[in-house]
């Protein structure tokens, strides 16, 4: 699954070791789920959501999706 | 704020745990080793042997109730998978290698025999290579 997370992430000016804190996962998470490598529970991609004001749709997308910011 | 979160399971959690884990594990093979050397030379009575064999079990309990709280409370999701794919891992591979073992050696097709180390070692040591490739999985 693709996101736009780190440029979520990156326009708040959060670093990995912040946005952790702020979802209470570990930074590793963090950090596979802004390359793609782990898709998140529904309740953490909600978490997500809720902290960026967005809708999942807005940040997590299927791989077949282009990926378009939504701001 | 969960530990975890500041260094994952490669650092502050991770690390103590697997400390835990081979000073657990140190204890019950030396232990045993001590009480089968005891046994062949009869310096203590049997009771001591056998306080001997208990207190060397007790930190691989204690570790064992420290990874269930861990894994429960201590761990994002992502780092409870690595860990429990580590798990699901070891049983895969060793269940299966088992029973080959069993069946081969009641069989008398294979006479070597495996001593409590070897066997209590290897699980552990599927369930850490489980956890790698787990976590070079999803890094």
């Amino acid at each position: 699954m693709k996101n736009c997370l780190s440029e979520l992430r990156e326009e708040k000016g959060w670093s990995q070791g912040d946005l952790a804190e702020a979802l209470e996962v570990s930074r590793q998470t963090i950090n596979s789920l802004e390359r793609g490598k782990y898709d998140p529970s529904l309740p953490l991609a909600f978490k997500i959501a809720r902290l960026f004001k967005r809708n999942i749709e807005a940040i997590f997308e299927p791989d077949d999706t282009p990926t378009k910011p939504s701001r | 704020m969960q530990e975890s979160n500041e260094s994952g399971l490669g650092q502050t959690t991770g690390e103590r745990l697997l400390k835990n884990f081979l000073v657990s594990e140190f204890c019950l093979i030396a232990g045993n080793l001590l009480v089968r050397f005891l046994n062949r030379q009869a310096l203590l009575p049997p009771w001591a042997i056998a306080i001997i064999a208990i207190a060397t079990a007790l930190p691989i309990l204690l570790f064992a109730i420290a990874f269930f709280r861990m894994l429960r409370a201590d761990l994002d999701e992502m780092l409870q998978r690595i860990v429990l794919e580590g798990l699901s891992f070891a049983m895969i591979v060793f269940i299966p290698l088992a029973g080959f073992y069993v069946n081969a050696r009641t069989a008398g097709l294979v006479s070597a025999k495996l001593d409590p180390p070897e066997i209590l070692l290897l699980p552990a040591i599927l369930v850490a290579l489980g956890v790698l490739i787990s976590w070079s999985r999803l890094k």
